[in-house]
């Protein structure tokens, strides 16, 4: 059945239309025939049992009368029916009284068939039929007839059936063309929507509905799954344009970000300058093409003068848009080929390139320095700076990046030193005062873990004369430029930030002294310690104070914490937390240099502190300058009024100490009355007093 | 083959030859008497004629009578006893002079002379009765069938129009055994 599947559907369905057809008509043909038959047959019966009736009845007399002439005429009657291919008459008693033969009736018959009334034989049909005489029967006759003649006398239906046959198949064979295509077209015309759809991946196509039959159903059951696919496919389409975009979306987003990363990375965010990495990545490149070209480089290292004071009292945003305006400003100044940097704070530096003489270089730093020091009004306050800066030069002083900007950098200190507001070239001397200062932090480094320093007491005293307590001062024993004063190593010490490990350290060295001074039996009555500004900005003091004083036994009352004036005009939150906390403690704070900035009056009653302390630069000559002497009274007054003690600092002379006891200042303390001097001479000198 | 003078003789001997394996009668073994054939023949004859429906009924025997042959009666009445015809039982009856006919179905006419069957005829011709005889010209004379002796076999003449004449009908297969002789029947003159 192989071939069968193989075969189209419109070769399957005429098939099948010719197949049950034929069918059909050759079951109809052979019921047909098969009936045909039977009533032939019975025809035949009828017509040779009315033959033999007949001729029986028309012998009955010659029988009854044993007439064989007449017997014989009678049954020569039959001569014309060519089937009849015998009969005979037989008289009462069965022996035979007349016979009439054809040739073909010379047949000898079965015994069987001879007691029956119609029998077949073969193509022999016979019949026999008594013969009666007013109600007797007087004998029989028997009629042979031959079949297959009467069948062709009452004429063979068979040709006629086959001709009907091959008719109604021709016919068949032209309906099932005509209704195949009702099938087939339509199956053929999906096949081909499919294939166009798989091909051309065009799902709008559509398959066109001729019938409402099983067809129909399946054209539209193709059409909607082709909508949904339509459906989805317009769905992906559409997310993944969406998708699309908004990948190209991210991805310019990165892009800017990129960008902007690239920039904050490499600018600075306030003034928009380049930054320090820019800057040095185009110091590296500018000095590499200068190797080759032989040209010359200057870099400028800027530091404005006193920007600090605006920041804090004016606030930082006006302190940002001071330092935007000196970039512009700066930056007006240049040549589109040089580079202005912001290191941070109010640092700047600046490259120049090709740079034919040091006079052009000069004329150029000149030139910031008049434009810095116009005037600027910024949110309705007038402003005026100042810049000092420090040049140095390519190949002239250096031939490295690094080298060059720190040259640069320490010029420009030369510049401050020596009265701000100016520039200065890179010198060999420079150079060497540079060298030293780095040695001194290596120094300085060792210097607090080999217990190189070492504390200075300055004793206080009561206008009484007694000893009120010690101020400590720290002092370093420099393995081989002896013992250095702070002036010469502080600077050093905060620049590089050893300064809070050498705090640390004297403030633990002052109360274990105090201990020390306890158990000798050495009454010191407090002990003043020096807080250095980042100090005082770190967090967490009061706390570790208090723990050394716990683990020393010392009261916190007899600690008296000194600071600058100067940190207090910073403003740092930090800073006056931790005093807030210091004072919670118990411990005293004291203003050091009270009065020597501007604005002390603004927060010294807001602040916990318990001690003012007035510098060198109001008791100097105070006995004759009237107007010092006067400031000196009033801090007094009040101080005293804010519940403050008064300390007298630098007390050189008699008169000053005299005019200062006059005043009601609290406690003094000097050369006049003391030098700093070590802890054994402090118990010396107690032990002295309290003798 | 043998040979007969006597024409009586000859039919005998033929009918004789031919019962021997036709005649249905049954007449045993032994030859059959020219009467006893005769005898046979009058059944046969009665049974070909159909007499009217309402004429006798049933149980009524159907009656043969003779006249004349008073020396056969015995061999007539050997063929037809026992017999029916029309479904009725046959009866034989020998007429003598004055005895009178018109009951009888069949007469069977032998040596009467010719004025009895003037009067015979006559009588017949009034009633539905088979009027048969065994003389030439018997038809002529106004009987209904008559025997004649041809070689070999025992034949017979008949009258249609007489036996219609008295309401009678004789079938065509009779006929077409018999020599049909069409004598109209008038008023024949007293011979």
């Amino acid at each position: 059945m192989k071939w069968l599947n193989n075969l189209s559907i419109s070769r399957k369905l005429m098939l099948i239309i010719m197949a049950t057809s034929a069918a059909v008509l050759l079951l109809a043909s052979a019921a047909y025939m098969l009936s045909d038959r039977v009533a032939t047959e019975r025809k035949l019966v009828y017509l040779v049992t009315s033959q033999a009736e007949l001729v029986g009845a028309n012998s009955s007399a010659a029988l009854a009368f044993s007439d064989l002439v007449a017997a014989k005429e009678a049954l020569d009657s039959l001569n014309g029916q060519d089937h009849i291919v015998s009969a005979t008459l037989y008289d009462r008693e069965g022996k035979v009284f007349a016979r009439y033969l054809t040739e073909a009736g010379a047949i000898s018959e079965h015994p069987a068939i001879r007691s029956a009334q119609v029998a077949t034989a073969g193509n022999i049909l016979r019949v026999q039929q008594p013969i009666y005489l007013d109600n007797e029967r007087i004998g029989s006759i028997v009629l042979k007839a031959d079949v297959k003649r009467l069948y062709a006398r009452l004429g063979d239906v068979t040709s006629v059936i086959i001709m009907v046959l091959l008719i109604t198949l021709l016919a068949a064979l032209a309906i099932s063309a005509r209704v195949h295509r009702s099938v087939s077209v339509p199956v053929k015309n999906l096949a081909s929507v499919a294939r166009r759809v798989s091909k051309e991946q065009d799902y709008t196509v559509r398959a066109e509905k001729r019938s409402n039959d099983e067809i129909g159903e399946l054209v539209d059951g193709i059409n909607e799954m082709l909508a949904q696919i339509q459906q989805r496919d317009d769905m992906l389409a559409k997310h993944a344009s969406t998708l699309e975009k908004k990948v190209e979306e991210r991805t310019d987003e990165l892009h800017r970000l990129t960008e902007q990363f690239r920039h904050r990375a490499y600018h600075d965010e306030l003034t928009g300058l380049p930054n320090r990495a820019l800057f040095e990545d185009r110091l590296s490149h500018a000095v590499e093409t200068a190797h080759r070209s032989g040209a010359r480089l200057a870099v400028l290292f800027l530091d404005l003068d006193r920007f600090k004071p605006i920041n804090d009292t004016l606030g930082h945003a006006v302190g940002d848009k001071l330092l935007k305006h000196i970039g512009d400003v700066v930056s007006g100044c240049l040549r589109k080929e040089d580079t202005i940097a912001r290191l941070g704070g109010d640092e700047f530096i600046v490259l120049l390139e090709n740079v034919d003489t040091t006079e052009v270089v000069g004329r150029t730093a000149q030139k910031i320095i008049n434009e810095v020091q116009q005037p600027v009004s910024l949110d309705g306050h007038d402003l005026q700076i100042s810049t000092s800066i420090g040049i140095s030069l390519f190949p002239d002083d250096a031939t490295d990046p690094v080298t060059l900007m720190r040259y640069a950098d320490s010029a420009m200190y030369l510049s401050k030193d020596e009265g701000r507001n100016d520039y200065h070239f890179h010198t060999e001397s420079m150079h060497a005062s540079a060298m030293k200062r780095m040695n001194m932090e290596n120094d300085m480094q060792m210097a607090v873990t080999h217990n190189d320093l070492v504390l200075a007491y300055l004793p206080k005293f009561d206008m009484n004369g007694s000893i009120a307590g010690v101020e400590a001062l720290l002092r370093w024993n420099h393995p081989e430029e002896g013992q250095m004063l702070p002036g010469e190593f502080l600077q050093v010490a905060d620049e590089s930030g050893l300064i809070q490990d050498m705090g640390d350290w004297a403030i633990e060295a002052s109360i274990r002294q105090l201990k020390t001074w306890d158990d000798a039996g050495s009454h010191v009555g407090s002990i003043a310690i020096n807080l250095t500004g980042r100090q005082l900005m770190r967090p967490g003091i009061a706390a570790r104070l208090m723990q050394l004083l716990r683990r020393y036994e010392i009261d916190a009352q007899r600690v008296e914490l000194e600071f600058s004036e100067r940190i207090l005009s910073a403003g740092s939150s930090q800073a006056i937390a931790n005093l807030n906390d210091l004072s919670n403690i118990g411990v005293m704070l004291s203003v050091d240099d009270f009065c020597s900035e501007l604005g002390s009056m603004n927060y010294v009653h807001k602040l916990p502190i318990s001690i003012i302390k007035v510098g060198r630069e109001l008791i100097d000559n105070v006995d004759t300058k009237v107007e010092q002497a006067a400031i000196i009274r009033a801090l007094i007054v009040m101080a005293h009024e804010l519940g403050m003690k008064v300390v007298a600092k630098a007390v050189e002379t008699q008169t000053e100490y005299e005019f200062l006891r006059e005043a009601g200042c609290d406690q003094v303390q000097g050369y006049y009355l003391s030098e700093p001097i070590d802890n054994d001479a402090v118990s010396a000198l107690l032990a002295k007093q309290g003798g | 083959m043998l040979t007969f003078t006597n024409a009586h003789l000859r039919s005998t001997a033929c009918l004789l030859c031919m019962l021997t394996f036709v005649m249905p009668v049954k007449l045993a073994a032994g030859p059959v008497s020219e009467y006893q054939l005769k005898g046979a023949y009058l059944l046969n004859l009665a049974k070909f004629i159909d007499w009217p429906e309402d004429s006798h009924a049933p149980e009524v025997p159907f009656l043969f009578c003779l006249v004349g042959i008073e020396q056969y009666a015995s061999d007539i009445n050997a063929s037809l006893k026992g017999k029916q015809v029309h479904g009725r039982k046959t009866h034989v009856r020998h007429l003598g002079f004055k005895d009178p006919a018109d009951d009888c179905q069949v007469l069977f006419v032998g040596e009467v002379g010719d004025t009895r069957l003037y009067h015979i005829v006559e009588e017949s011709r009034r009633t539905e009765q088979l009027l048969i005889g065994q003389e030439p010209d018997f038809l002529s004379k106004g009987g209904d069938i008559n025997f004649f002796a041809e070689p070999k076999r025992l034949r017979f003449e008949i009258n249609p129009l007489s036996i219609r004449d008295k309401g009678l009908d004789v079938s065509s297969r009779l006929l077409s055994l018999a020599r049909v002789i069409e004598v109209p029947v008038a008023r024949r003159a007293e011979p």
